[in-house]
């Protein structure tokens, strides 16, 4: 188990180094002379040297990312060119609302597409197949942030109590927090609840075919104990395993979703460092999203080795 | 030498005949053909968008703007611009696909030979994961976001973008189908026959893996499609006035209480694309008898 585990940390380090070497060459390509853009009208080559020395340009570029690695580790993520701020503060500010808005994400849509994936396997050829794969099918196939404008026209002005836009704290008004989040949740969680409703169904299918079902259903297990504590038990880990795969590509989508219903999250942060050309902003959230994910893949091995003890002893992941 | 040949025919012969037999089950799935016919009336169409389309894309004609559908002259209607929306659409499925294509094209590329790389070697095997644990802890729209504030946003960039993030996919299937198949009696048999990893590889490994790959990517192309129009859609992928599906979804927010039919026509047709080419890759998937590859 320690074995697993600080292997796992071994490789999660790694890989944000990785990552912290990937942005810092980045910023090396970005267009524009940091020196000379901050020299100005007065492009004495001089000067421009002085600026350089100041922000360490002019030392061997190992050292350069010897103290960009010092910054990142001691949580300093540079100063805002656009609002002047620290970009820690601003991730700070930002990263919960994504990150509430991801936890219900995730819930919603495992909780419904193990429901709809379980239904699926247990009424082979009747309308619960029919309409699970219909609803997957559509989720895989519809782009979210399409739904999300059509759900705001449509939806929240024909429904006056759901909040088209907007966001408000928990601790100021929980339900208010609920309302405003339910909608671009269950928008962002199409593609999410359509994978794990489709590999439910197939593992379920599988495993109430399987010897160990029949053996619990000739012992007398009623058929609620046989589905979900037999069979579903096996399904649970491949689902765990999905969730952490699409934790990239669920902040990818957040901050589209975020864009569009007004929440102030961090992928909202990103796009509009982009269009204000604020670089420092856009690698500090490159590096929290990547330790993000990071620390949900940990999580997911973590759960593995919970769930099921074979990993614990191996050190193997399926 | 001749035993070599003769083993080659032998495998090839083995191949045909699974493919025939996947040909005929595919031929008796009618959803999955339809889906095929749509997918390629519709690629057909964008690619040959300049041709077809009735009007030029950018061609702006203010006596007509927000035209409904079936208005004479313009069969879906027009923008805030008078901008006739079938062409609009024409083209940016043109563009859409040519992106996902380009963006395969990238993943398969890089990602297949890495994937059997690391299926074969296990020093290999471990420099790979690294790398496709670095690529999945980049989120392709920060990849997508960071490469088009170096270069500046553009289709290829998008197509680059939208590859890199799937190359671990790619190597998964990859891996995963050359360990299968290396372990396969036939290959041991050419590996006896003095057959080196490299020889292995090509003529055994690669046309094996070939179905896994095929429905791979019937899968992943509705995937870039969509990921292209959400780039577009931000205003990170197509540049105007080239017209993209994404970009017209964007522009369609603020008319889509008065003129809906703007916010309605370019996300139907990524929908359509997209629910044909899933169906046609789950046709496809059952007819060679794929196994799923734990996430779509």
């Amino acid at each position: 188990m320690l074995r697993f585990l600080s292997i796992k940390l071994f490789h999660a380090v790694m890989t944000l180094l990785l990552v912290s070497i990937v942005v810092f060459i980045g910023i090396r390509l970005l267009p524009g002379d940091p020196a000379q853009i901050m020299a100005g009208d007065n492009q004495d080559p001089a000067v421009i040297a002085a600026y350089r020395a100041e922000l360490g340009l002019d030392q061997p570029m190992v050292v350069q990312y010897w103290h960009y690695l010092v910054d990142l580790v001691t949580g300093n993520l540079g100063m805002s060119s656009s609002s002047g701020r620290p970009v820690a503060e601003m991730i700070a500010q930002t990263l919960p609302v994504t990150v509430q808005l991801a936890a219900i994400t995730i819930v919603l849509s495992v909780v419904c597409g193990l429901a709809f994936g379980v239904a699926a396997a247990y009424w082979r050829g009747r309308w619960p197949e029919w309409l699970s794969n219909g609803i997957s099918l559509l989720g895989l196939s519809i782009p979210n942030f399409w739904l999300a404008i059509l759900a705001i026209v449509y939806l929240a002005s024909a429904i006056s109590w759901l909040p088209a836009s907007g966001f408000v704290p928990f601790a100021t008004d929980p339900g208010g927090w609920f309302l405003h989040l339910i909608m671009p949740a269950l928008i962002l969680g199409t593609s999410l609840c359509a994978v794990v409703m489709r590999q439910t169904r197939s593992n379920m299918i599988e495993a109430l075919g399987s010897e160990y079902v029949l053996a619990s259903r000739v012992k007398g297990a009623g058929e609620p104990r046989v589905v979900v504590v037999h069979a579903l038990r096996n399904s649970i880990i491949v689902v765990v395993t999905l969730v952490g795969l699409h934790a990239g590509a669920l902040l990818s989508g957040a901050a589209v979703i975020e864009q569009i219903f007004g929440l102030p999250g961090v992928g909202r942060l990103a796009v509009n460092s982009v269009f204000l050309r604020d670089y420092a902003v856009l690698q500090g959230v490159v590096m929290v999203s990547a330790a993000v994910y990071v620390v949900i893949n940990l999580a997911v091995d973590l759960l593995y080795s919970v769930i099921d003890p074979r990993i614990r002893v191996s050190g193997r992941t399926a | 030498m001749s035993a070599v040949v003769q083993q080659d025919t032998l495998a090839d012969d083995v191949h045909r005949s699974t493919m025939q037999r996947a040909l005929r089950r595919l031929l008796r799935n009618r959803l999955g053909l339809v889906s095929l016919v749509i997918v390629v009336l519709m690629l057909i169409a964008g690619a040959l968008a300049g041709v077809i389309a009735p009007h030029p894309p950018e061609a702006t004609n203010f006596g007509a703007a927000l035209q409904r559908p079936g208005t004479l002259g313009y069969l879906l209607g027009t923008d805030e611009l008078g901008r006739d929306q079938i062409s609009r659409v024409l083209h940016g499925l043109g563009a859409s696909a040519s992106v996902a294509f380009g963006a395969l094209l990238v993943a398969f590329v890089i990602g297949v030979p890495l994937g059997m790389l690391s299926g074969i070697y296990r020093t290999a095997d471990a420099v790979v994961s690294r790398f496709s644990e670095l690529l999945l802890a980049l989120p392709f729209l920060l990849l997508a976001i960071g490469m088009a504030t170096i270069t500046g946003p553009s289709l290829s960039v998008a197509a680059v973008a939208i590859g890199i993030s799937t190359i671990p996919t790619i190597i998964r299937v990859m891996r995963v189908e050359t360990m299968r198949i290396s372990s396969l009696d036939f290959v041991t048999a050419a590996y006896v026959q003095g057959s080196g990893h490299g020889r292995v590889l090509w003529r055994y490994v690669l046309p094996n893996a070939a179905s896994a790959l095929i429905v791979q990517a019937t899968i992943l192309i509705p995937s870039a499609i969509i990921a292209e129009a959400m780039l577009s859609f931000l205003g990170l992928g197509i540049q105007p006035p080239m017209p993209s599906l994404g970009r017209m979804l964007s522009d369609a927010q603020q008319y889509a209480g008065t003129a809906p039919w703007l916010a309605i026509v370019p996300g139907l047709v990524i929908v359509v694309i997209c629910i044909c080419f899933n169906t046609f890759g789950d046709a496809l998937r059952d007819a060679l008898d794929v196994q799923s590859s734990g996430d779509a």
